[in-house]
């Protein structure tokens, strides 16, 4: 399925909801040995801080598709969308295409800007002067369960 | 004692209700909309589309719906806590622009720009303007006076020329 982006109903950050601070330990996590048991807390890391730069400028979205699994965004991915970061390039970015949401991966070329998808199944989509194309956001993060 | 000559913006987003169903849904550019206040009883958006076949603000919509059904006008119910969001987040990108801000509604507010002539305030106005498109999507309005009222009045203006 060609991966289509939809708008959660509830877009912003909560502005009631209070920082939530989760400690954060400063040993890595290696495999075979154990950590040792003095861990100590460096840090503590809210997540709002840390996935949302510019909370004016980001929404979140879901996917719907499997496009882009190659670079990392799966089907029914969240994602951290930030309209103040700049179009470059190689983002990944929310691009409406003649009135519909797609998530593409941006790339200008000699033919013009093509919006690559990341998944041999589908086709890169070549943006002729006759599409209506308008670059939506840049995605930031794409949230996923393991 | 001199008054001082003071620069007050009047900063109004168009059609705000359209606008921010727009922001979500890209089909929806340039396609005739309104929007119905809470039970569907009035329109209380329209889209530019809608204001030039002449439906009016506020109207019954069982007086329009006929109208609206021939020229295949898209209907929202109002989606307040939408609106709400959207309106959060242009009042505070734009009180980063001026330290003097006074929100009027949820679509509109007055600004203090007297301290930024010598930026010019055309261009200040732009860049405020530009600002929130990039960050939000929605389109605004910018009217300056040396008061409230004539800002208000100068914003009128700008919506009906559509220049600033
Ligand atoms: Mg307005």
């Amino acid at each position: 399925m060609e991966s289509k982006v939809s708008i959660l109903s509830s877009m912003g950050l909560k502005p009631e909801s209070s920082p939530r601070e989760w400690p954060v330990f400063a040993s890595t996590i290696s495999a075979g040995f154990p950590s040792p048991a003095d861990d100590y807390i460096e840090n503590s890391i809210d997540l709002n801080e840390y996935l949302v730069q510019h909370k004016e400028a980001t929404f979140f979205l879901r996917v719907q598709g499997d496009s882009m699994t190659g670079l990392g965004i799966l089907n029914n991915d969240l994602l951290v969308v930030d309209r103040s970061l700049p179009v470059e390039d190689g983002k990944i970015v929310i691009a409406a295409v003649d009135g519909e949401f797609t998530v593409k991966q941006l790339v200008h070329s000699k033919k013009g800007c093509i919006l690559k998808a990341a998944n041999p199944a589908y086709r890169d989509i070549i943006v002729d002067p006759e599409n209506d194309l308008e670059v939506w956001g840049v995605v930031r993060w794409a949230i996923h369960k393991l | 004692m001199t008054a001082v000559n003071r620069s007050i913006a009047l900063i109004d987003c168009n059609n705000f209700y359209v606008s921010c169903e727009r922001v979500f849904n890209p089909a929806l550019k340039r396609k005739p909309i309104i929007v119905l206040s809470n039970n569907d009883g009035c329109v209380i958006a329209r889209s530019q589309e809608v204001k030039d076949l002449g439906i009016k603000m506020g109207v019954p919509w069982f007086k329009v719906q006929n109208l609206a059904m021939h020229h295949k006008i898209i209907v929202f119910s109002s989606n307040y806590t939408l609106y709400a969001d959207m309106s959060n987040r242009v009042m505070k990108i734009i009180s980063k622009f001026a330290p003097n801000q006074e929100v009027y509604s949820i679509d509109e507010c007055f600004l203090d720009l007297t301290g930024f002539k010598h930026l010019g305030l055309t261009d200040y106005g732009q860049r405020i303007r530009s600002t929130i498109n990039r960050l939000v999507g929605l389109p605004v309005c910018i009217g300056v006076g040396a008061s409230k009222t004539l800002a208000k009045l100068a914003n009128h203006i700008a919506k009906k020329c559509s220049v600033f």
